[in-house]
């Protein structure tokens, strides 16, 4: 039997909530697996050299990106 | 406070500290603090000479266009960052130009509801063709990608650079030509339509927010329907702007969580907020 915690206090839950108990215990590591991953990510964008290009990108009024290119 | 004061409030903070270097307005000297190599959640033009830090859309263009390569691992991990962290709060709660819009449909005229769900998938196209396609496929003069959003339809670049740079540099107004003609129209007629839409550009044009959708339904950030309090009176549809069903789907990729439905909801069954404990959402 799943428990949940219902308007503050701990109780048994009925049988049709314990999936969606499961379902959003779940969901929670898929969350925390993507932040991961995109944390990795931004990691290998900055070893990569990705971070560089944003940044030679942004320190620039890009007249073609606004239009006037 | 209540939620629409509260949003408000967060909204004009966020466009602010986007915006911090607000004396550059004037000058026209462009930020180059070390922030430029972080990107913001919302839309927000970081060739803007206030601008603090990156946009997201304009950082992946900008990668895939000087880089050459398919995929660019620095704005995807931004992007599925925010998109986990907070889904589509970004865009009801930090995104400069969704306030923009926000606050054309407060001014007085005729509201009207559009429905057309069709519609909303010209946002794939622009993705597909403009973000990711354009900048790998179609080359400038120089042999660089054409970062093809920003260039030919981001709105908020027109209004936060284009049009400030033009009013305060006349050199540019001699090098200005159709494309920023065709883009100041498309800025107007977003606006127009906004006093009589809610947010005609995140509705149908905005690919950032149709990034962040899909991960409306896993972000930390969430809206939670109780399945028992809930009475299916559908008022929390009929008040949504952007016709989410979340009484039916809280992880409806529409919703940019204002929490509207939350405040119209006669049986108090929805809540919002970070990793809500509330574990009710099931089928009845």
């Amino acid at each position: 039997m799943v428990s949940g915690k219902t308007n503050g206090t701990w109780t048994r839950l009925h049988p049709c909530c314990e999936e969606a108990v499961k379902k959003r215990k779940g969901s929670r590591y898929v969350t925390a697996g993507i932040i991961t991953a995109a944390l990795l990510l931004i990691f290998i964008g900055v070893l990569t050299g990705e971070a560089g290009v944003v940044y030679r990108q942004g320190i620039r009024v890009c007249l073609s990106c606004i239009g006037l290119g | 406070m209540s939620y629409p004061s509260l949003r408000r409030g967060v909204q004009g903070v966020t466009a602010l500290l986007y915006n911090i270097r607000l004396p550059n307005l004037l000058t026209g000297t462009i930020h180059q603090g070390p922030t430029k190599y972080l990107c913001v959640p919302g839309l927000n033009c970081y060739s803007c000479p206030a601008a603090l830090a990156s946009c997201p859309l304009g950082a992946l263009q900008t990668v895939l266009s000087n880089y050459r390569t398919y995929v660019s691992a620095y704005a995807v991990g931004f992007l599925a960052l925010f998109g986990s962290l907070f889904g589509r709060f970004t865009c009801g709660w930090l995104c400069p130009f969704g306030l923009y819009q926000e606050l054309l449909h407060r001014l007085p005229g005729k509201k009207m509801r559009v429905h057309v769900p069709k519609l909303a998938h010209l946002r794939y196209f622009i993705l597909a063709s403009l973000v990711l396609i354009a900048p790998l496929a179609l080359l400038d003069p120089a042999g660089n990608g054409i970062p093809a959003f920003c260039a030919w339809l981001c709105p908020a670049g027109t209004l936060q650079v284009g049009l400030p740079l033009l009013a305060s540099q006349p050199f540019l107004r001699e090098i200005a030509g159709a494309l920023l003609g065709w883009k100041a129209a498309l800025l107007i007629a977003l606006s127009a339509l906004s006093v009589s839409v809610y947010r005609p550009f995140c509705r149908w044009i905005c690919p950032l927010g149709l990034i962040y959708g899909w991960f409306n339904g896993i972000a930390l950030h969430r809206i939670s329907v109780s399945r028992h309090a809930c009475t299916s009176c559908r008022a929390c549809e009929g008040v949504c702007g952007m016709d989410a069903a979340v009484w039916k789907h809280a992880g409806d990729s529409r919703c940019i969580r204002c929490g509207d439905c939350v405040r119209a909801c006669p049986s108090g069954a929805l809540t919002m907020g970070f990793c809500s404990k509330e574990v009710t959402q099931g089928p009845r």
